[in-house]
């Protein structure tokens, strides 16, 4: 595959994304905004997985975390500050999560502390669907999209498509930032951890700094996108933090395929795109749902990037950088795991 | 330059609304009235969604064997919400981009917070679906929806008067609930309409205790029954909902809970306790439901339990059925009456209607949009005579304008 | 004390269902997130089979062996079909493929048996209650706490005193090393994943006359299940035995002592637990 190739694919998605409004119906849109979210929420959750090799079942916690900040602090009038807004929320999530980390990471690790995280995010979710002035369980609706001030114009986001539009620029924001640390420096320390902590520890790196770190991040991320999320939605519920939430970055990146940085992002819009296909199938949807995913699970067992990079791959062979196309694939050789 | 850039956004978004447009009006002008069907049919919220989906398929089939709305057939479009607001929201806005206007939509109180606000935007009609959260008609209430169900002052306070005058003895009730705060109106206007007729009978009030809770989905109710067995309550209400209740009712049974407690209400499973149970229904329950046949008979009732007769063998279907039909034929009965599907003139027609359903004539109070009418109550239980195990021993209505809360729409109650 | 004895037999309801789970974590290394649904199918089957009255203890115990040894063979199936295609991939993978087998399951239940709840009575001579000095005890608490320790005893025997059941423990230990001293690991696995899913059916007949049959059944029971397998350590049936008697007894406790808030106490202790003793109540040892 060429160079030009290779950027092709991006191009298109990014460029389908962006007209989407203009040809699509509005259904459509609203889902193609709820699965950008989703997709940086699985990114966030990545950088934690693919990167460090931690796994947290309670994500959504910090989503849910993001989206009740932003959701107050607009409904309570603080729109033209959006953008503010979002940061904070980011910052309160990196901070809950950095109280988490500091004591879950130095006593679990593996599959402790994925049920020690999702303990705590069913505690969340408990906690919020008892407090009152934050709806209960029917959570807070009506949230208000805001107007953004810039100098001497301000831009309605309220007002047709400029949220969505607004959305694919914060999450392309976003995804960017999380790109940058999962390339940069930092990425490469995380990646050495995960392959192996003891050899990082010994060549000076302080293996629990880095994780704690990366948790952090992670955490942040995700209430940032959470916060990005609710004026979308307009409606915040204590669900957003549940287990099921907290499974879906989980599902979209082991479908997608961990390996790649972009993986989640693809297995976030393969889910959407079966989500909405199986809005009319009354009674099959969980049949269905379950089948595809099996059958990912059998035939493409890297995750559709995988799949897709072997496709690729097999094309082009044979390769002169060692490269197997699509991007963004990280850490080869060594991240490879199966005989792909 | 972002004076620019907006302007250059909003001249695309117009130009794809014009080209949207032709397509919306053919498709309300000619053909079939097509009615978005939004409800939960995945999932655990799927019990009550069949229900929903049965109730409104009868009904669009009873409106197109009498020819359909003003020449025209009725068609029911209808799309899964799987009990997620956003799932709801993406199937609203794809019908209504469809050229859809009118929508039925029910289960999950949160999902209708979701769409309805979206309603006006969208030109669009809605009868929600037997919701009974005080939010959607008053701090959210959007004049575009409907709500055809009971709420909870009305149904649980009509309750409690109910009870308070079949067992004006009883010195002490006791409430089993999940905890789950969408239910705590339930137990408070039951005490409310408790504690008032008391009062109105001349009878000392009664204790009612604090609710005894349980999670929600629990397997086990042993400790909270022993509690409730130890209280020295004569009557109970019970807030479980679906399996929960079934459970504790059996769970009950050990415990002697037909001998210890005169009065047992049941707050929202009406008769599915007893198509579980059979032969092992409690002795007798006190339900709640939003429409039993043989409370109020009237032709169009009738009509619809035969109807479920024929397709699923049943005759006792559950309340949401009745409902969901009626929410159909309000949104029939409005264009038929009109000749259109505009909100602007749908609303006003719906205020004054009067569309007799399975719940007899249905009226909306013009205010807030809340649905004011009989609520009914019955009384089934174990009879070892009957083949099914279980029979229904009476039927009791109580008007529910005299219990129905004051309208504010726009601001909350309570 | 009524909480006490309440608690025991939540505990050994609980036990039911993490035995199963923790020996397939012991073999796979995989929650799996279909136990659950197998659970539901087991009872399903077991309730279409004694009706919703059954006549006697036996029909109940028959139902369940039936019920039990229906699912055996579906995970048979399953593991044929899918584990075993899949082993070799990275284990995440894996939860992807038992949650898919879940959302089937559920599906398949829905349109094998509907969503009408279902109710089955505890038979003659598991109804009623008897009175331990003043103290009030319903037989069926009595049966389920019988029933785990039966499945404890049963699972204590078969792992530690037969040949294959150590077999079973030396893969879970190290399945490269048992490989490579000639165990035939393939067997060994598929018996214990087969065990594993008759047990969730099993599981699913003895505790019929407790709960409704709907198909959301499997998500009361496999969140618990998951707590004591976790808390147990995992792999470890001793250590979730313990765990799931504590977790009964915390949640127990939790409804009498602190009634406003039911659910909360599973949740902290589970969160203390995993800080105090990450690797389980039995630390270091595996069984």
């Amino acid at each position: 595959m060429t160079r030009a190739a290779r950027l092709a694919v991006p191009t298109a998605a990014v460029l389908l994304l962006v007209s989407l409004p203009l040809w699509a119906n509005s259904g459509v849109v609203f889902l193609a905004g709820v699965t950008m979210t989703s997709a940086v929420f699985a990114l966030s959750w990545n950088l934690l997985f693919g990167y460090t090799g931690l796994a947290s079942f309670g994500s959504a916690g910090f989503f849910s975390i993001g989206a009740y900040v932003s959701a107050v602090l607009l409904r309570e009038g603080y729109g033209s500050l959006f953008l503010l807004v979002v940061v904070l929320a980011g910052l309160v999530g990196a901070a809950v999560s950095w109280l988490v980390g500091c004591v879950a990471l130095r006593r679990s690790k593996g599959i402790h502390l994925a049920i020690l995280t999702l303990a705590l995010a069913e505690l969340l979710r408990i906690t919020l669907s008892h407090t009152r002035w934050l709806g209960s369980e029917d959570g807070l609706p009506n949230i208000p999209r805001p107007t953004l001030p810039f100098g001497f114009v301000s831009v309605d986001l309220a007002a047709g498509n400029n949220y969505y539009w607004f959305l694919c620029a914060a999450c392309g924001v976003l995804t960017a930032a999380l790109w940058w640390i999962a390339h940069g420096r930092f990425g490469r320390v995380l990646r050495s951890i995960r392959q192996d902590p003891e050899r990082a520890a010994f060549i000076g790196i302080d293996v629990h700094a880095c994780r704690l770190g990366a948790f952090t991040l992670s955490g942040g991320f995700g209430a940032a996108v959470g916060a990005l999320y609710a004026p979308w939605s307009q409606i915040v519920t204590p669900d957003l933090g549940s287990m099921m939430h907290s499974t879906q970055p989980i599902l979209f990146t082991l479908i997608g395929g961990a390996t790649s940085f972009w993986g989640p992002m693809i297995g976030a819009a393969a889910f959407a795109v079966i989500d909405f296909g199986t809005r009319t199938l009354v009674g099959m949807s969980e049949i269905v749902t379950g089948s595809i995913l099996l059958a990912i699970v059998l035939f493409a067992p890297h995750g559709l990037a995988g799949a897709w990079r072997r496709l690729a791959g097999a094309r082009v062979r044979p390769n002169p950088n060692g490269n197997t196309a699509a991007g963004g694939a990280i850490g080869r050789p060594a991240m490879r795991e199966g005989a792909w | 330059m972002t004076m620019k850039r907006r302007t250059v956004l909003t001249g695309l978004a117009a130009g794809a609304g014009i080209l949207a447009a032709p397509g919306i009006l053919r498709a309300q002008d000619s053909g079939p009235v097509r009615i978005g069907l939004i409800t939960t049919l995945s999932g655990p919220g799927q019990f009550y969604g069949n229900h929903i989906q049965t109730g409104a398929e009868i009904a669009v089939e009873r409106i197109n064997k009498a020819g359909g709305v003003a020449g025209r057939p009725l068609e029911l479009v209808v799309r899964d919400d799987k009990g997620n607001p956003n799932t709801a929201v993406t199937v609203f806005r794809e019908l209504s981009g469809s050229g859809i206007r009118l929508f039925a939509q029910g289960t999950f109180t949160a999902l209708l917070l979701a769409t309805t606000p979206l309603l006006k935007e969208a030109n669009a009609t809605m009868v929600m679906v037997g919701p009974q959260a005080l939010a959607l008609t008053h701090e959210a209430f959007t004049p575009n929806a409907f709500r055809l169900g009971f709420s909870s002052p009305m149904a649980y306070g009509a309750f409690g008067a109910l009870m308070a005058r079949r067992f004006p003895d009883i010195g002490r009730w006791a409430i089993m609930m999940s905890d789950v705060a969408a239910l705590r109106d339930i137990a408070r206007y039951f005490e409310v309409g408790l504690k008032r007729e008391y009062a109105a009978l001349g009878r000392s009030e009664p204790e009612v205790m604090n609710p005894v809770l349980a999670t929600f989905g629990a397997a086990d109710y042993r400790n909270q029954i022993s509690t409730l067995m130890g209280s020295g309550a004569e009557g109970l209400l019970n807030v479980l909902q679906g399996t929960d209740s079934v459970s504790y009712y059996k769970q009950a049974r050990t415990f002697g809970l037909d001998g210890k407690f005169k009065a047992v209400a049941d707050s929202g499973n009406e008769l599915s306790i007893a198509k579980a149970m059979g032969g092992n229904t409690p002795r007798s329950i006190w339900g709640w439901t939003g429409w039993y046949q043989d409370a109020a008979p009237n032709p169009v009732s009738r009509e619809v339990l035969d109807a479920h007769i024929r397709r699923t063998g049943d005759g006792y279907p559950n309340w949401y059925v009745g409902v969901a039909h009626d929410s159909i034929a309000v949104l029939a009965a409005a264009v038929a009456a009109t000749g259109s599907t505009d909100s602007a003139a749908l609303i006003p027609t719906i205020e004054a209607g009067n569309t007799m359903g399975c719940t007899g004539t249905i009226a909306f109070r013009k205010d807030d949009h809340t649905f004011v009418g009989d609520v009914t109550f019955v009384r089934f239980g174990r009879e070892t005579g009957d083949p099914k195990g279980w029979r229904v021993f009476e039927t009791a209505t109580l008007p529910g304008d005299r219990f129905v809360e004051p309208a504010t729409p726009g601001k909350p109650f309570g | 004390m009524f909480a006490l004895i309440n608690g025991l037999s939540a505990g050994m309801a609980i036990f039911l269902v993490a035995a199963g789970l923790t020996l397939m974590f012991g073999v796979m290394r995989i929650l799996n997130f279909a136990h659950g649904a197998f659970f539901m199918i087991g009872a399903y089957v077991a309730a279409t089979l004694v009706g919703s009255g059954p006549h006697s203890i036996a029909t109940l115990i028959g139902g369940a062996a039936v019920g039990g040894a229906a699912v055996g063979l579906l995970g048979l199936a399953v593991e044929r079909v899918v584990f075993r295609r899949i082993q070799h991939v990275e284990e995440h993978f894996m939860l992807i493929a038992t949650f898919a087998v879940m959302l089937i399951c559920v599906g398949a239940v829905k349109l094998i048996w509907g969503l009408d709840f279902v109710s089955v009575d505890p038979p003659p001579g598991l109804d009623g209650a008897v009175s331990i000095g003043d103290l009030f005890v319903p037989q069926f608490s009595l049966f389920v706490i019988g029933a785990g320790v039966a499945v404890f005893l049963v699972l204590e025997l078969f792992i530690h005193r037969l040949w294959m059941g150590k077999m079973i423990v030396s893969i879970t230990a190290d399945r490269w090393m048992a490989n490579l001293l000639g165990l035939n690991v393939p067997v060994a696995v598929t018996l214990a994943v087969v065990a594993s899913f008759a047990l969730a059916g099993v599981a699913g007949g003895l505790l019929l006359p407790n709960q409704t049959l709907s198909p959301g059944l499997g998500d009361a029971y496999l969140l618990l299940g998951f707590n004591a397998v976790i808390i147990g350590g995992l792999g470890n049936v001793r250590g979730a035995f313990v765990a799931a008697i504590l977790l009964g007894l915390i949640d127990s406790f939790n409804a009498v002592l602190l009634p406003q808030a039911p659910g909360i106490a599973v949740y902290v202790g589970m969160i203390g637990f995993l800080l105090l003793r990450p690797e389980g109540i039995f630390a270091g040892r595996r069984a």
